[in-house]
């Protein structure tokens, strides 16, 4: 017992023992700590391939709370809201559909297609449109923040050449991680008054989710993201892997700054002066580190498309 | 001169406060799009192992196991925020 105890100081606390340095901290123990993270971080990977739905990101995002918001951040700019198109829906549908098909994160298909084609595909026709894609997000507010924090992504939400739009929040497999998926397009139609009046934001929160509802539960031939979606819907929460990550990541990074604030207050306490990097330092980098991992979320964007 | 030393250190040490909350700033507000926030953090590590040597220079205490330290650490933190990407 008492010689656990003792290497257990030697390994968190400076002392004769130890050279005046916590083992914690030598370089021998930090590239063993490199290593098992990286280890970690292989296994995780292989989990994410060998059995997928495992890993993933279970989010609460609505189509209608993504036009909800996203009209909003119109409206705070005094521009009109959107409309609902359902075309445009069906379009962004079918757009997560192939994505997963063929499991890619690009505006273009590995096929050759762009999106442009799902506007036609639906027969939509437009004179402006554009395309804005996120994933692995859990919230429509998170998502639509980080759009507006994209300055090409803002140009597309507060353009005031759209005058439609279309959303679909899927979820499926995309490169081994469940995830969700987001696609809105926007439109502007090359027949303007056919394309039904403006609604007001609650308006088009209702028509979102009773088209989607109704879409549903009515087709006979349901897409390949809807197959995805009921798949996954018997099947228990994905744990995220930014979780398991930052779990990780804060205990490493807790234990090397425990060690290095003893070591800091012993060292100079003793005044000892030692061969070895500034204590000091490397603890406020690694607090930094902890505050970042701390703060960030999760989600990815990829830059905005369209053809203004 | 030990005043000096003292004071030049603590601008040393600032300066490095700084970078960092810059950087950290720059992973958490840029919008997530591809390659930003990897470049960030690679960024951001680099900057750390360049201070870290800058520094030991100017101390003139700059050995081997010293870089290696800095490299292992900056190293150890590029690959912990990559892992949050």
């Amino acid at each position: 017992m008492i010689g656990k105890l003792r290497r257990a100081k030697r390994l968190f606390v400076p002392c004769s023992a130890n050279n005046y340095r916590a083992r914690l901290l030598h370089l021998p123990s930090l590239v063993i700590i490199v290593s098992l993270f990286l280890t970690a971080q292989t296994i995780l990977s292989l989990i994410r391939f060998t059995r997928p739905a495992v890993l993933g990101y279970a989010s609460q995002i609505t189509p209608e709370k993504i036009v909800e918001l996203t009209n909003q951040e119109r409206v705070g700019l005094g521009l009109e809201g959107l409309r609902i198109n359902e075309a445009l829906s069906e379009a962004a549908r079918r757009k997560a559909a192939d994505m997963f098909a063929f499991d890619y994160w690009s505006h273009n298909s590995p096929t050759g297609r762009d999106p442009w084609s799902f506007f036609k595909e639906v027969n939509y026709d437009y004179v402006y449109a554009g395309e804005n894609l996120a994933r692995d997000f859990v919230s429509s507010e998170a998502v639509v923040a980080a759009w507006m924090a994209s300055p090409t992504h803002k140009d597309n939400i507060v353009n005031s050449r759209y005058q439609e739009i279309g959303v679909a929040v899927v979820e499926g497999e995309l490169e081994g991680l469940r995830t969700t998926l987001v696609v809105q397009m926007f439109g502007s139609p090359t027949k303007t008054l056919a394309k039904g009046k403006p609604l007001s934001n609650l308006e088009s929160v209702e028509q979102a989710y009773a088209s989607t509802e109704t879409e549903r539960a009515s087709s006979s031939t349901p897409s390949a993201s809807q197959e995805q979606s009921s798949v996954y819907q018997d099947q228990p929460l994905p744990v995220s892997p930014l979780l398991v990550n930052r779990g990780l990541a804060i205990f490493i990074l807790g234990l090397l700054a425990g060690a290095l604030l003893v070591d800091c207050l012993i060292a100079g306490k003793k005044n000892v002066r030692r061969l070895a990097g500034d204590s000091w330092a490397h603890l406020t980098f690694l607090v930094i580190i902890l505050l970042i991992v701390i703060l960030s979320g999760s989600g990815s964007l990829l830059e905005s498309i369209s053809n203004l | 001169m030990e005043g000096k030393h003292g004071v030049s250190n603590f601008v040393s040490h600032l300066f490095l406060v700084v970078i960092l909350l810059v950087g950290a700033a720059a992973f958490l507000f840029v919008p997530p799009l591809p390659g930003r926030r990897e470049a960030i953090a690679a960024g951001l590590s680099v900057c750390y192992f360049l201070w870290g040597l800058w520094y030991h220079h100017r101390e003139d205490r700059l050995n081997i196991r010293i870089v290696l330290e800095y490299l292992l650490v900056a190293v150890l933190g590029a690959v912990l925020l990559l892992a949050l990407i």
